[in-house]
């Protein structure tokens, strides 16, 4: 299969599963019990109204045809207003989106900046004291719920050495150390279950690479031991690794709505979170969307990786 | 018969001779018997507010301290055993209980059952597991018994997908096609020849997931969309904590503690396990 046809396919699969997301979204909205009209008119409700509201908003229409107009909305960019606050949803979320794509992506660098070094130490010397240890920390690592993390992390560096604040954001307009400041906390706390997961991968992935006869050939030819490590073997370990950090992302999109209601951090999370438990559907509706397309396309963005990684997937 | 006990036999011998494997067992029996003997082993009720007992850091009295309300919180711990385990364990027992058989026929049919079934999959596990827990939850009124439902659908297209590629792969296998050629009926060959073949796998998924619904279970109540207080739960009491962190920092330790503990079992347990089971996975 040509590269172009490999991205072809890959970006035509998103069009299906998007709207099968869309659909289940949908679904979700109208099987929540009660009239949501209720919700909305609030004190203007009267059967009146009501009814003047279903025809305005074609909610007397049959119910696929319900479900055209607000996919059509969707992708029109008309994600309707937040019942609450009454501003656009997709306003809400664009302002919240930066704060949950910088922690995700600090908690993903974490994960892999050290997971990698990790899992060959682990690896190369299989067995060893250094290598129990490792995956000891690491199944800790894996079987911390992140608000226990979280609130262990505070009460450590923010409320007893008050090293590093507390529950508060500084935007990046306020400079990197400030935001750093408050963002490092809950990048560890969501990044550290990843980390080590990541970690007991790339050694799994690099104890199966080193038995491999090209390993054996390298060495042979005389080449040096960090060299076939770090250059022969590393190289081919991290294929099947990045395969992984796509579906973790789904455990990190998760993990974030707890970090960021732990650390009351303005992102989606956060957003999501309020709005569920102030009943304000709209914003829910376009909480889940986004998260769940966020999933999407960080999986695309794998495949992509893929085959830039492992050219034989191109020729296959 | 006698050869299948043997199997399990010959499992439980690799899986206790794995010292971490041993250990995540005995733990996580022990924490099912502090679940089932709560009631007699917690020095006082759940909800029981002693006088004038606010806010007291752990002593020997106490071991694990006292909350806002004067609570002991030794045993809302021991009786939050209750809420984890059975939300962790029935929530993945019901979504093996469907996805299993589902599993079954989407791969043994093939076809328009599979196509369907399968796309279906295909959406659901576009949703992050948390995610979709919470959506499900939204729907459903915050409960214990609703976090149970909601991880249970959140498991079924993980199971299926699992037994499906199981089925798949043994499917053309000779002795599957004996028996179908013996005319023997599909809820036999499902029951007696495809099913053990799967049993294996889930087993394991079974186990690891626990661990997974128990944190998911407690993340759920911590962001109030679980268990409700005054229930106790390992998950909300640790929420209930945080406003008073800095001074008592005890009633967020021992609810995380028991969490940490129970999942660190399951998980060396699930480890073991896959390992005892099927030695080729293992490095």
């Amino acid at each position: 299969m040509s590269t172009r046809n490999f991205l072809l396919r890959r970006t035509i699969v998103l069009i299906p599963t998007f709207i099968g997301i869309t659909l289940v979204v949908f679904i979700m909205i109208r099987a929540i019990p009660g009239d949501p009209i209720l919700t909305i008119l609030a004190e203007d409700y009267s059967p009146d109204a009501a009814q003047e509201y279903r025809e305005k908003m074609g909610l007397n229409k049959p119910i696929a045809v319900q479900y055209l107009i607000w996919l059509k909305g969707i992708v029109t960019g008309d994600w309707g207003r937040s019942l609450l606050s009454r501003r656009p949803v997709l306003d809400e979320i664009l302002r919240c989106l930066p704060v949950t794509l910088e922690l995700l992506a600090l908690a993903l660098a974490l994960a892999i900046l050290f997971s990698i070094p990790f899992g060959v130490i682990s690896a190369v010397k299989p067995n060893s004291p250094r290598d129990y240890s490792l995956m000891t920390l690491s199944m800790l690592g894996i079987s911390l719920p992140e608000f226990f993390l979280g609130a262990l992390l505070l009460i450590v560096f923010a409320l007893k050495l008050r090293w590093l604040p507390a529950t508060s954001y500084a935007p990046l307009s306020k400079g990197l150390v400030q935001n750093l400041s408050h963002m490092i906390l809950p990048a560890l706390t969501l990044g550290l279950a990843r980390m080590a997961m990541f970690t007991r991968l790339v050694r799994n992935s690099m104890l199966e690479v080193i038995r491999q006869d090209y390993i054996d050939t390298a060495r042979a030819k005389g080449v040096s031991e960090w060299w076939v490590i770090n250059k022969h073997a590393l190289k081919n370990a991290l294929i099947p690794t990045v395969t992984v950090i796509g579906l973790q992302i789904g455990y990190l999109i998760g993990g974030a709505i707890i970090v960021e209601s732990l650390f009351s951090l303005p992102g989606i999370g956060s957003l999501g979170i309020d709005a569920i438990l102030t009943r304000d559907y709209t914003m829910v509706q376009g909480f889940v969307i986004v998260s769940a397309s966020g999933f999407l396309l960080a999986n695309f963005a794998v495949d992509l990786a893929y085959l830039f990684l492992d050219p034989r997937i191109r020729v296959r | 018969m006698e050869k299948k006990r043997g199997m399990v036999r010959i499992v439980f011998r690799r899986l206790v001779k794995r010292r971490t494997a041993a250990a995540g067992l005995i733990v996580f029996v022990f924490m099912i018997l502090v679940a089932l003997l709560a009631d007699y082993i917690a020095p006082y009720g759940p909800n029981d507010m002693l006088d004038d007992m606010q806010y007291k850091a752990p002593s020997a009295a106490h071991p694990m301290g006292t909350d806002m309300l004067g609570r002991d919180v030794l045993s809302r711990v021991i009786h939050g055993s209750r809420v984890s385990l059975a939300v962790g364990l029935v929530s993945m027992i019901a979504a093996s209980l469907l996805g299993i058989p589902l599993g079954i026929v989407s791969g043994y049919y093939g076809g328009w059952i599979d196509q369907i079934f399968m796309r279906v999959v295909d959406v659901l596990l576009a949703f992050p597991v948390f995610l979709l827990a919470i959506m499900i939850m939204v729907v459903l009124s915050p409960s214990a018994a609703n976090v149970a439902v909601a991880l249970s659908i959140v498991y079924v297209p993980r199971y299926m997908r699992l037994v499906r590629g199981v089925v798949l792969s043994i499917r053309e296998h000779e002795y599957i096609e004996a028996a179908r050629a013996l005319g023997v009926r599909p809820w036999r060959i499902f029951l007696f020849h495809i099913l053990p073949n799967c049993l294996a796998p889930v087993m394991v998924m079974v186990t690891i997931s626990v661990g997974v619904a128990i944190i998911a279970e407690a993340s759920l109540s911590f962001l109030g969309m679980g268990t409700q207080p005054p229930m106790p739960s390992w998950g909300s009491d640790l929420r209930e904590s945080l406003n008073t962190m800095e001074l008592n920092p005890w009633l967020a330790l021992f609810p995380g503690l028991a969490i940490l503990l129970t999942v660190l079992a399951i998980n060396m347990l699930g480890d073991g396990l896959r390992d005892a089971i099927d030695p080729r996975l293992k490095q």
